[in-house]
């Protein structure tokens, strides 16, 4: 019994001197949604190219549903879907008759999934593709890749470009299907609030490499947040540990550091800090705080005291 | 994969329906202006171009607009295998193609056959299969471009010579390689057509296919870059043979402008007692020309845009007379009224098709010369369309037929024709006049195979013609000569000197660069031109290319260009570490095919050897 959806083993990925993934290990289990994120440039298209087959990795291997990537069947392809963030569908034909041209290829459609997540948007069957609205394309392009029943959807940025309305409504239909259906879900997305809403699994990429893979509560759990007076300048980033982001507000700092526990306080007060306060954090910070870590910015030329 | 055909051929159907339209209208203007069927070289040009150009923009255009990213992803990421996509997509690129270009074509002709007068042949019905035929193959080219890897796929469009270029002998060479080349093509596409596009193909079947026509294309290419390193840098420095003339070479004979000066270097070294004579009397006589090559004649089916001559005219009746394929006969009609007015058949006028015996009929296709006369290669004709008579003008002795076509020269004015054996001059006024029976004033036996002269200078003296025959391979490849004949009034004819050029104007490596680079190239090429137009004598056979001889360092050359190419193809192969079957493949189109076939494993490989770990 096949237990992972996607499998890659040192995945790596180069466009000439530019490496875009570096020995990617990413193991995503059957069920449940995976939020990726990462900052543009991480190499999430990269990987979903890889993953379908239409690049070919440098080294390592990819396997989707168990199969390798390079030489993916008619068959494995038809269990897997794909929505990109342009909500890419043929804009020369009617929204009822690309439905029916989509659902040729998939013997499984489920024509009542369709109309449940087609019913969250005001599509015109009637109405050809280029005259829908972003979101109306967005829930087309979403109720037939539901509809056609696949084992793993994979969304890339589909709510990229969204009004509110049509994205809680993509949110919804999205939901809706994680749990009327039996599809694991690959949702990557710059929304934090719609990850926190949605995700399972969160896997954040940096830089072509693989950062973290676990539920989003215990990558929330790995990061904390500490108010710190240091009476002025804050001590060298290198001597704090687990550091990922620090800000002075009103003269007092405020440390984000990754895997550290409640001990860290003190690690601060031998840093020379006093009035060390631990706060909460959300996924949003959290995953914000990691991404920023090695993002380069003027100001990372002066690193002692900027995040 | 129907569905999807369908899909992509709604994408372009109002396009298509558009250029249809657009088509027909055009059709309906030109025809108000001339006979659309006939075809003259500015009609011929402006169709076959719609079809050449608008396969390949299409092909190109298509393909790209599925290759951008996301849009490639939408397509080939679907339960389909991908020659299956590819078959829905080439098939409806197909559709398209055939209703932009031959559609309209077919419905022009099939109208003009079901609701008019006009000679409406099987042949008419058959060139927009061939305008199908090229477009499509341009089409495919256009998308392999776009599908495959290989940056040099567009060198492709050189087989399109073959197609477009000669005059095919019958309906096999002429949509055979057309049929041929959209087979290859296909299979390229259905091998390009993979999801990830960038990867190079693999299949030593495929690279062959892609290889050998693409090195053809990169030989023409390689033989135009001695114009880069010899012909523009000595013109630059005033130093070119063109600019300088060579004495002692053939070429020289044109630096000579006067026909004097011509006819004096042809003489040079010659002991005639006659020669000053002859400089002499050149000096103030008329000079005109005579081809003795071979010619194609038309042949029976052939596409109407191949003929020279739409029709024979004839104004005092207000008939236009134009030769039926399928009936084999000359069928007059009133211009103005489009009635029928009569058949001409081989043995005279008749008043009906109908009343045609076989016997009646022609037995090769005729082709018109002037408004009155006839010719095949057996017979001259003259119509007298006033007394409806039908006249046998001149007929060749048992034997011999017309290699060329009458030839009427003016100053001096005579009509000239050449058969397998000799050449004919007559009186030019009686060979027009459709009442005269001809004999020629002169006969002049061919000195050389007719295939090796360029064409004869003729000047009329006070007592017959001087010829002065000269070809660049006149007496064998690569020597270029020239001979001078007297055709005396009376008939005689005495050869008054011979002279081969033996000084190269350029040196043989410049002359015979393509050999060097690719001899099998020209092997490959020549003969299967020459079979598709065996009257074409420019292009060599198979035993004329061996019976070549050229300089011993030529020779050299050719090999050291070969060997080269082969341990550069395989030290290339090595670092591209191809596998066995690839490696062999390249091995063997680089030992047969020299330098282009090393210049496509450099097009058809990646530039930048990808290595995991750098």
């Amino acid at each position: 019994m096949m237990q992972n959806c996607i499998e890659t083993n040192g995945l790596t990925k180069k466009f000439g001197k530019k490496t875009a993934l570096k020995d990617f290990d990413l193991t995503v289990e059957l069920g449940g949604i995976h939020a990726i994120v990462g900052s543009n440039g991480a190499g999430k298209s990269t990987l979903f190219r890889l993953l379908l087959g239409v690049t070919t990795p440098t080294s390592g291997s990819a396997m989707l549903l168990g199969n390798d990537c390079q030489s993916l069947t008619p068959d494995v392809r038809g269990r897997v879907g794909y929505v990109n963030e342009e909500h890419t569908l043929p804009a020369w034909m009617t929204a009822g008759s690309v439905k029916k041209f989509q659902q040729s290829f998939y013997p499984q459609w489920n024509e009542n999934i369709y109309k449940s997540v087609v019913g969250y948007f005001d599509v015109d069957p009637k109405q050809k593709v280029s005259g829908l609205s972003r979101g109306e394309r967005a829930g087309l392009n979403l109720a037939m890749a539901l509809a056609q029943s696949p084992n793993l959807l994979i969304l890339d940025e589909p709510t990229l470009g969204l009004d509110v309305v049509a994205r809680q409504s993509f949110l919804e239909a999205v939901m809706f299907t994680e749990t009327e259906g039996n599809t694991t879900i690959i949702y990557c997305s710059h929304q934090m609030e719609e990850i926190e809403r949605v995700a399972d699994k969160l896997i954040i990429m940096e830089k072509g490499v693989l950062q973290n893979n676990s539920s989003p509560d215990a990558f929330v759990s790995r990061i904390s947040y500490w108010i710190a007076d240091f009476g002025g300048k804050m001590p060298a980033r290198e001597k704090i540990p687990g550091f990922l982001s620090a800000r002075d507000i009103d003269g007092i700092h405020h440390v984000m550091v990754a895997d550290q526990d409640k001990s860290f306080g003190s690690v601060l007060t031998q840093l020379g800090a006093t009035a060390v306060t631990p706060n909460t954090v959300n996924l949003e910070r959290a995953v914000n705080a990691f991404l920023t870590k090695n993002h380069n910015t003027p100001g990372s030329i002066n690193a002692g005291s900027q995040g | 994969m129907f569905e999807l055909y369908k899909s992509e051929f709604s994408r372009y159907r109002k396009w298509s329906l558009i250029l249809l339209g657009a088509l027909l209208g055009v059709f309906l203007l030109v025809s108000k202006l001339k006979p659309i069927l006939e075809g003259d070289a500015l009609q011929n040009f402006a169709f076959t171009a719609f079809a050449v150009m608008g396969g390949l923009i299409f092909g190109v255009v298509q393909m790209l607009l599925h290759k951008r990213t996301n849009n490639w992803t939408y397509l080939v990421h679907r339960p389909l295998s991908a020659h299956k996509i590819y078959a829905a997509i080439a098939g409806a690129g197909f559709t398209v193609v055939f209703i932009a270009v031959a559609l309209p074509w077919w419905i022009m002709t099939t109208s003009l056959d079901l609701f008019t007068n006009n000679v409406v042949d099987n042949r008419h019905y058959v060139y927009p299969l061939f305008l199908l035929l090229t477009s499509y193959i341009t089409y495919l080219i256009g998308s392999l471009v776009i599908l495959n890897p290989n940056k040099g796929v567009i060198a492709l469009l050189i087989m399109l010579y073959a197609v477009l270029a000669p005059a095919p002998d019958s309906t096999l060479t002429q949509f055979l390689p057309s049929l041929a080349f959209v087979g290859v093509f296909l299979y390229l596409n259905f091998m390009s057509f993979k999801p990830d596009l960038s990867t190079h193909t693999k299949k030593p079947l495929a690279i062959i296919l892609m290889a050998v026509p693409m090195s053809l294309g990169l030989a023409f290419l390689l033989m135009l870059s001695t114009a880069v390193f010899y012909h523009i840098p000595l013109f630059i420095l005033d130093k070119h043979p063109d600019n300088h003339p060579v004495k002692g070479s053939y070429s020289y004979l044109w630096a000579e402008v006067t026909p004097a000066k011509r006819l004096a270097y042809a003489l040079e070294g010659s002991d005639h007692p006659k020669a000053a004579y002859f400089i002499k009397q050149v000096e103030l006589a008329d000079e005109g020309y005579i081809s003795p090559d071979h010619w194609t004649f038309p042949r029976r089916g052939q596409m109407y845009n191949k003929d020279r001559q739409f029709a024979l005219r004839d104004s005092t009746s207000n008939t236009s007379w134009q030769f039926s394929h399928d009936s084999m006969l000359l069928e007059g009609r009133n211009v103005t009224t489009r009635q029928r007015v009569g058949v001409v058949g081989m043995n005279g006028f008749l008043d009906s098709a109908d009343l045609a015996t076989s016997a009646d009929r022609f037995d090769e296709v005729p082709f018109m010369v002037g408004d009155k006369l006839l010719a095949t290669t057996k017979v001259i004709y003259s119509v007298n369309f006033a007394d409806r008579v039908l006249t046998v003008k001149f007929k060749p002795e048992a034997g011999e037929y017309f290699i060329s076509r009458p030839q009427p020269n003016t100053k001096p004015d005579y009509a000239s024709v050449a058969t397998n054996k000799r050449t004919l001059i007559f009186d030019k006024a009686e060979f027009f006049d459709e009442n005269i029976l001809v004999v020629p004033e002169y006969s002049l036996p061919h000195p050389v195979d007719p295939a090796n002269i360029t064409y004869c200078w003729t000047f009329q003296l006070v007592d017959g013609y001087l010829f002065l025959c000269h070809g660049r391979d006149y007496f064998g490849f690569g020597r270029g000569g020239t001979e001078l004949i007297h055709a005396k009034l009376g008939g005689t004819m005495e050869m008054i000197a011979r002279r081969e050029y033996t000084v190269r104007k350029l040196p043989s490596w410049v002359n015979n660069f393509n050999d060097i680079v690719s001899p099998a190239a020209t092997y490959l090429s020549a003969p299967v031109l020459r079979w598709i137009e065996p009257a074409e004598t420019g292009n060599f056979t198979f035993t004329e290319l061996r019976a070549r001889e050229f300089e011993p360092y030529i020779y050299v050359l050719m090999i050291m260009f070969q060997i080269f190419s082969v341990i550069a193809a395989f030290l290339m192969a090595r670092r591209h570490s191809l596998n066995k079957a690839q490696t062999a493949t390249w091995l063997v189109l680089t030992a047969a095919l020299s330098l282009p076939a090393l210049v496509a494993f450099f097009l058809m490989n990646p530039w930048r050897v990808e290595k995991a770990d750098s």
